[in-house]
């Protein structure tokens, strides 16, 4: 592991023909460029084998899920493994398929594919407690100690947010969708920002939304220009096999992040970049495929490389 | 061939893989079965027939193909590992061996580059799960051609010389049949 060599990828690319869309929103056009500032993981060594999920701190430790070892790993500023916790199995703080993380000023909040409720982890990796929830989760976010919300994969029903509390009693909950588009079709990434307005990228569909507290669809804005997405009959299902928008964040500006999916122009490269009322203002380009993007309260930006051997972090410059 | 730690474990056990892969690649086509058996299993046809079998006779063995997309897949995953787990380590390291297969990339030097990320998920996937029998990757895709879909389970049947396949997850009853075969001592 090593500092990344501090090689300045400004592949910020704001596209031409994209301008002229976001002067239309009346945004001022902005570029935003990522430099490399820390790179855990690499092809020669064994710190991480396939990372799912990140998080990090005020303190600046960096948290991630790994799911091929099955492990929740700490590491320090510098990229130092500080501590592994997890294992393969079912019981307190082992995990089957860890997916999403997320972390509070005390705890973190894991989810698993293979496991139903979140485990919850102090920082210092030791098991506390699993907040019971009985859906499958396709997205995490974390408001406090006592407070998380998460997306709620639509099979049979449409996909909803639900907020718990930290014994998961189901405080509220946003129905975004009346009618269920499909198995897996309402699946989305989500995050809040600090007014608590509600930003939703669709995975399956062509679609970014903001709603606000009060439960208002404010905008909702199309992408790649996808109409449809290709699917597939799997034990009697129709699934989708494609992916329209993969992850969304939010950097302190207000700036809204998106990862565009397979149909995206660079799959899994291409990063939009909207304004808090959806005009695109500019589109980065990452230089190796990701999953998710993760970005901190410092606006460091948390990517995938090396098909999640590495994990990359990035500072975002906006000229 | 790349050879995985786990492998470089159980050479230090005298257990060298050409042992085993020579007389496999044999049962693949390249040799008639029987000459096969008769180098893999260090015996003759017929010392088999007029002795009954010790641990160091004649034995079932088997080959797993092990199809890398499986690796992200944790429930195309569990099959192959509780097979696995079904069987005693040092059983595991005498008779089971495996080829991680993958599909090719387009140009050369990707799929060099990804060859090492295979390599090292390949390290963690061995180490998580405890693979105690080694582990060996397709780095020149001899088996892309013979993993048509799911990972796979070549036997190589001692007790009626022939060589089965079978594939990930197991049809009911066979899962029984092959770990009677591998755990057996006297040439099943």
């Amino acid at each position: 592991m090593k500092i990344g060599r501090m090689a300045s990828i400004s592949i910020c690319a704001t596209m031409a023909l994209l301008y002229p869309l976001s002067i239309r929103a009346g945004e001022k056009p902005l570029k935003v460029k990522i430099q490399e500032v820390l790179s855990i993981g690499a092809l020669d060594n064994e710190t991480l084998f396939q990372w799912t999920g990140v998080a990090s701190d005020i303190e600046g430790f960096i948290y991630i899920l790994d799911g091929l070892d099955y492990s929740l790993k700490k590491f320090d500023a510098k990229g130092q493994l500080v501590k592994k916790a997890g294992g393969k199995g079912q019981g307190p703080g082992e995990f089957m398929a860890p997916r999403l993380l997320g972390c509070s000023e005390n705890f973190l909040y894991a989810t698993d594919q293979g496991i139903l409720g979140i485990s919850v982890f102090d920082k210092d990796l030791r098991f506390q407690k699993r907040i019971p929830f009985s859906m499958p989760i396709s997205d995490l976010f974390v408001f406090s100690d006592e407070r998380i919300a998460v997306a709620v994969i639509g099979f049979q029903d449409p996909g909803r947010i639900v907020v718990l509390d930290a014994g998961g009693k189901v405080q509220s909950e946003l129905v975004y969708q009346n009618k269920m588009a499909g198995p897996l079709m309402d699946s989305v990434s989500a995050i809040l920002d600090g007014q608590g307005d509600l930003y939703l990228a669709y995975v399956f569909q062509d679609k970014v939304e903001r709603w606000n507290k009060s439960g208002t669809l404010l905008w909702s804005k199309d992408l790649l220009g996808v109409k449809k997405v290709k699917t597939e009959k799997l034990s009697g299902y129709v699934l989708p096999t494609e992916t329209c928008l993969k992850d969304i964040c939010l950097d302190h500006r207000g700036h809204i992040f998106v990862l565009g999916g397979s149909r995206a122009k660079n799959p899994s490269r291409d990063v939009y970049v909207l304004s808090p009322a959806g005009g695109l203002v500019t589109t980065l380009t990452l230089p190796d495929t990701t999953h998710c993007i993760y970005i901190d309260h410092q606006d460091f930006m948390y990517v995938r490389a090396n098909d999640g051997i590495t994990l990359k972090k990035y500072r975002l410059i906006y000229e | 061939m790349s050879i995985s730690r786990a492998q470089e474990r159980n050479s230090k056990r005298n257990m060298n893989p050409r042992r085993w892969f020579f007389p496999l690649f044999c049962l693949l086509g390249l040799w008639p079965v029987r000459a096969a058996l008769f180098i893999c299993c260090s015996s003759t046809a017929g010392d088999g027939a007029a002795r009954p079998s010790a641990i160091s006779g004649r034995k079932t063995l088997c080959l797993i193909l092990i199809d890398f997309d499986t690796f992200f897949c944790s429930p195309c995953l569990a099959p192959l590992l509780e097979f696995c787990q079904a069987l005693p380590g040092p059983i595991q390291e005498e008779r089971l061996r495996g080829i991680l297969v993958y599909s090719r990339r387009s140009d050369e030097s990707e799929d060099s580059r990804y060859a090492r990320i295979v390599q090292t998920k390949m390290q963690g996937f061995i180490k998580a799960n405890d693979i105690r029998f080694p582990i060996v990757l397709d780095e020149h895709h001899l088996f892309n051609g013979l993993l048509k879909s799911n990972t796979q389970a070549l036997l190589f049947d001692d007790r009626r010389q022939v060589v089965r396949k079978f594939s990930f997850p197991f049809q009911p009853g066979e899962k029984s049949d092959i770990l009677k075969l591998l755990l057996s001592n006297d040439g099943g």
